[in-house]
């Protein structure tokens, strides 16, 4: 699978279920990226955050942003289609381009994706999540170079993978997080909160108001716990009301959260799920086989009908994704009396790269008869810990079909096909 | 026969080089002498491990490294590739027991492939329960050396000190942790004098002996290396001058001495380098003014820059050039190994401030760690040195 490829996936050849609410998040983004576009045109600030930064805050401060990282890459000719528009490639750094950029390899990847944010017409400022990898920090600093933006950090203090810290973490991460999370690691993150805050402050003229920051962190939790509706209904239900597609289509609205608006349209995916469940709808009426797609990296985008090629021969549905489970366990927090100290909870540990236990688990949730991951070779940080997944699937009971690259579409239906006709049936 | 015993009592100083080669290429042997007394040993990768607080625990600090000849088999069954080569030879080593008289392992939040190796050993311990590895200990601290940063790192401090003392069964006194850092004062001290006698003009000790020197400080007691350094120090400055280019080298972590020979034998002296093994290991003195547990978490808070701390961003270019222009180097070889992603984005703007300076460059990138066509890099080596 091919970057290129990824990015000239258009939504209209995805095959949806849950056709009422794609279409609704459909129309919100669009309307997102209007609205946002005449906001900065008009000279509001526009900051560029991280996916794992806490846009809470922003959306707090009605401050507009939006989001780089290698993870919405492949989402970005939807998230903001029409933003970009002004710069071009001549003004890429010189890392970027020409026999520099030979040196970086594998890691070019992420110097890749700042490249699409040179189109961006201005950027007031960026907020940075050390997360998984800090070379990927340097190279912001570079890419930084060719932009007049102030920069705001925030350190991971701990490099996933998480495992073996919290052990059973998705049952008592949302009320107890404050008791998993050690003490130290949450009191800096408040620390760089509160900077952040005034930073934010700082640049944009704008100020948090505490009762609009409760408001975002309580629709943030109504919000996620109708992700956990869904996933759970998807998870018990055959045939599956709604697959994979749909989830990572309506996902889009992680990156929107602490609206009423994207709250009401996760509301509406439940209950468009929930009704499919009590119709006996599901995507494939003759389901057999349901299968997991373990991590995040590389869920296939490439055509989206090969999906509908597995469903149509074997009968075999991909339920479950990292993408629903994540907002189901991940990012709910029960803030107790500090909405603040909650907030750096949730961004230490959300539930990714915290090892094969919580993928098994979901696993099991689904009734996957077995699962099917990609990766290999673009990062340290991302996939050193794909072989010991396998083996830990294996050693479960729950076969898994680990495809390393390259990626061809040819070469990941062979696999599936195969891996269904020898392990699965 | 214990060679620092019959060092001492004999004072066969014309042997003290000797002995720290011998060191650096038995490089468990120190710690095994140490092991068959009844001590305990303790591993840490790394470089940002205050050894001088394991010491004081009255336990064996072993910085841990690898062998590019060792083969990769047993961990290949559990990793992807995706680390640097020396990462996959170290847990390689650890798998098949070659570090098995290892009692504890620190493994540092310092370089992300080594950071990770914590939760990788403890699910490979899950899968293979019979598999026998030492008891584990992640010791994080921040990649940032900001003011707010530094209160996180002497937190963490506190609390590495508080498991050295659950393994040794006894508390470290402030007094023992005095001793020991005046003991690796000592050695800071006196392998800046190696440092002094390489980017002399001209330089009497080469690359390839100094990367033994400093090295087999890791694989020793540093009071037992001291004791040898204070001795071959006494004449170093009478060895005989070494020839050839004078070049700095910017490298990921070297280990072992293939790469400094290949270049050494290419008419070329190696007068400094910004290498963990190299002489970055000992930068800084530890303050000895103020509280020792504080001192120790300011010194590795704000050690000289290692290619996983990113901000200020500066630091790093800063570094390389200031290190290169006192060594009075005539030219720059980057030497970067696969996935090491860290050093890889460095390099852009450390070439920059270099080009400035007028001092030529060449970068290797994507290198193995088991050196792999040396010819291919001879060539260009002897190429860059006839152009400056």
């Amino acid at each position: 699978m091919s970057e290129s490829k990824n990015n000239n996936v258009e939504p209209s050849t995805w095959r949806f279920v849950a056709k009422r609410s794609c279409e609704a998040v459909a129309a919100y983004m669009k309307e997102w990226d209007r609205e946002t576009k005449e906001k900065v045109s008009q000279g509001e600030p526009l900051i560029v955050a991280d996916v794992l930064t806490p846009h809470e805050i922003l959306e707090a401060m009605d401050i507009p942003y939006v989001l780089r990282a290698f993870g919405v890459t492949v989402l970005k000719d939807w998230l903001y289609p029409t933003l970009f528009t002004e710069k071009g490639n001549e003004h890429l750094p010189d890392f970027l381009t020409g026999k520099e950029h030979e040196l970086f390899g594998q890691c070019g990847s992420c110097g890749k994706a700042w490249s699409n944010l040179w189109k961006l017409p201005k950027i007031t400022a960026l907020i940075l999540d050390e997360g998984v990898c800090s070379g990927d920090a340097k190279a912001d600093e570079l890419w930084l170079g060719g932009y007049d933006a102030p920069v705001f950090r925030l350190e991971a203090t701990a490099t996933p993978p998480f495992y073996p810290r919290y052990p059973g973490w998705w049952e008592k991460i949302k009320d107890h997080w404050d008791e998993m999370i050690d003490p130290y690691r949450l009191d800096y993150r408040v620390e760089e909160l509160k900077a952040l805050i005034k930073f934010l402050e700082n640049v944009t003229g704008k100020t948090l108001k505490q009762d609009r920051f409760l408001e975002v962190m309580e629709l943030v939790n109504e919000t996620q716990e109708y992700f956990r509706r869904a996933r759970n209904l998807i998870a018990e239900t055959v045939p599956c009301p709604s697959g994979l597609l749909d989830q990572i289509y309506i996902y889009q609205l992680q990156w929107h959260r602490g609206t009423p608006e994207v709250r009401d349209l996760a509301k509406l995916y439940y209950e468009e799920v929930k009704e499919k469940v009590e119709k006996g709808e599901g995507i494939c009426p003759d389901e057999r086989l349901r299968i997991q797609w373990v991590k995040m990296q590389y869920i296939w985008y490439g055509d989206p009908v090969l999906y509908q090629q597995f469903e149509e021969k074997y009968g075999a549905v991909f339920v479950a994704s990292l993408y629903l489970s994540v907002g189901a366990d991940g990012y709910a927090r029960n803030y107790l009396d500090d909405p603040l100290r909650a907030l750096a909870g949730r961004h230490l540990f959300l539930g990714l790269y915290a090892g094969p236990d919580w993928d098994i688990n979901e696993a099991r949730r689904h009734g996957a008869d077995g699962a099917v991951m990609m990766g290999v070779g673009i990062c340290p940080s991302a996939h050193g810990v794909l072989k010991t997944t396998k083996l830990a699937y294996e050693a479960s009971g729950i076969p898994l079909l680990f495809i390393e690259p390259p990626w061809t579409e040819e070469k990941v239906r062979s696999e599936i096909t195969d891996f269904i006709e020898t392990r699965l049936i | 026969m214990n060679l620092i015993k019959e060092f001492v009592e004999e004072k066969k100083l014309e042997k003290a080089f000797e002995i720290m080669q011998k060191y650096y290429q038995e490089r468990d042997l120190a710690a095994r002498e140490w092991k068959e007394k009844g001590g305990k040993v303790v591993g840490y990768f790394c470089d940002s491990v205050p050894d001088e607080m394991i010491f004081a625990a009255g336990l064996f600090p072993l910085r841990i490294s690898g062998d590019p000849l060792g083969g990769t088999e047993e961990i290949d069954k559990y990793l992807e590739p995706v680390y640097e080569g020396f990462v996959h030879s170290h847990l390689d080593m650890l798998l098949t027991g070659k570090y098995d008289f290892v009692d504890f392992m620190i493994i540092p939040r310092s370089r992300d492939s080594i950071s990770q190796q914590y939760a990788n050993l403890c699910q490979i311990q899950a899968l293979d329960p019979d598999l026998k590895l030492p008891s584990l200990y992640s010791f994080e601290f921040t990649h940032t050396q900001t003011y707010t940063s530094g209160f996180y790192t002497l937190e963490r401090i506190r609390g590495l000190r508080k498991k050295l003392e659950e393994w040794a069964g006894k508390e470290i006194s402030d007094e023992s942790l005095s001793e020991a850092i005046a003991i690796t004062n000592e050695s800071r001290v006196l392998l800046k004098k190696v440092a002094a006698l390489r980017a002399a003009e001209p330089p009497r000790i080469s690359g390839v002996e100094a990367l033994q020197i400093i090295g087999s400080s890791m694989f020793m007691l540093k009071k037992d290396h001291n004791n040898l350094l204070r001795e071959f120090l006494k004449t170093a400055d009478q060895l005989p001058s070494k020839e050839g280019a004078r070049l700095f080298v910017e490298a990921s972590p070297l280990d072992n001495l293939q790469f400094y020979e290949l270049v050494e034998s290419c008419n070329a002296t190696i007068v400094a380098e910004d290498n963990c093994w190299g002489n970055r290991y000992f930068d800084g003195l530890i303050d000895t003014s103020i509280d020792p547990v504080e001192a120790i978490a300011k010194r590795y808070h704000q050690k000289s820059p290692c290619p996983y701390i990113y901000y200020p961003a500066d630091l790093r270019t800063e570094y390389c050039l200031k290190k290169a222009m006192e060594s009075k180097a005539q030219g720059v070889i980057f030497y970067i190994f696969e996935h090491d992603s860290g050093q890889i984005w460095d390099y852009p703007t450390q070439n920059k401030a270099l080009e400035k300076k007028g001092i030529p460059a060449i970068c290797f990138a994507g290198e193995k760690y088991l050196l792999s066509d040396p010819d291919r890099l001879k060539k260009s080596i002897e190429e860059f040195i006839e152009d400056i």
